[in-house]
């Protein structure tokens, strides 16, 4: 269904979406004319939009374990040292046990 | 009237200024942050401005808007809706940016265009440094693929409401700086051209 297929009055809702949304664009050049979408649409965009947002925000970025050191590398890359396990980290060719 | 100025400091970006001055702004206030918006823009070069927002914690509403400059970052804080006369006052701040810029910017523009009622153009920095499963970038790792000597994750950590560096006081759940945010973009956008990222803006 083409967005000029729906008209202004229509009833649009994002009930039925379960599970999380992202807008992917496939150019960086992004622009949002109110003017040629339907309100009802643009509000559904807005919807999606707001639950993006908010479903990043509520992602936790602490968590327990049992990790006795860390070590960050000016690269992005980790090493952590397990204070109970050798192996407890899978290995992989991403991951060196040491 | 003016809320109150704060400075941000910053190591992490290495080249770009290491602080920026933070303006906070009642809606009350909207004719003197675009009187001030619009000096800092017209003050020299044409300049990309970086974006953000934070939502209201209920519902669609925009409660804060942050627009930046590389040394200049420009807080709106937005308690109720904009009335169409405020509205209008933003859409004319809007069309004096020559090049918007913002992370999952897809995102802002949408509720930028619904609360302002104006068409928004800009570009999502997010989208210009894909990985290879077509994921989109971290504003570390956007920066750390041009520029490998950059700490991908501290600024991650900082874009994300440094839970980390925080400890015991951090719930783990973040609390970001949207005037950080911006800043950074803002910077970035620098970068691009330094790094001879081709990006194609609109004349």
């Amino acid at each position: 269904m083409a967005l000029t297929d729906i008209r202004l009055d229509q009833e649009l809702s994002t009930e039925f979406i379960d599970v999380p949304v992202r807008f992917h664009p496939v150019s960086p050049c992004c622009s949002v004319n109110p003017s040629l979408f339907p309100l009802q649409m643009l509000r559904s965009f807005v919807d999606l939009a707001s639950r993006a947002i908010r479903l990043d925000l509520s992602k936790s970025r602490v968590y327990e374990n049992d990790f006795a050191g860390v070590h960050m590398h000016r690269d992005g890359s980790i090493t952590v040292h397990n204070a109970r396990y050798k192996s407890r980290i899978r290995a992989s060719h991403q991951v060196r046990h040491t | 009237m003016l809320s109150k100025t704060t400075t941000l400091d910053q190591h992490e970006i290495p080249g770009e200024p290491r602080s920026a001055v933070v303006r906070y702004y009642s809606l009350g206030a909207l004719t003197e942050l675009e009187a001030d918006f619009r000096a800092a823009i017209h003050s020299g070069p044409p300049c990309a401005v970086g974006v953000s927002i934070e939502l209201a914690p209920v519902g669609t509403r925009i409660q804060t808007l942050a627009l930046a400059t590389r040394d200049k970052v420009f807080c709106l804080l937005l308690p109720q809706s904009p009335s169409p006369a405020q509205c209008k006052t933003l859409r004319e701040l809007f069309s004096n940016i020559l090049y918007l810029a913002g992370f999952e910017f897809s995102h802002i523009i949408v509720l930028l265009s619904h609360t302002f009622g104006s068409n928004v153009t800009g570009y999502d920095l997010s989208t210009l440094a894909l990985s290879k499963h077509r994921e989109t970038a971290t504003p570390g790792g956007f920066l750390n693929t041009k520029n490998p000597s950059v700490n991908a994750r501290r600024i991650n950590e900082r874009w994300d409401g440094d839970t980390v560096r925080r400890g015991e006081t951090s719930s783990g759940i973040p609390e970001p700086d949207y005037a950080l945010r911006a800043w950074f973009t803002a910077m970035y956008v620098t970068l691009l051209y330094r790094y001879s990222i081709p990006i194609h803006f609109p004349h």
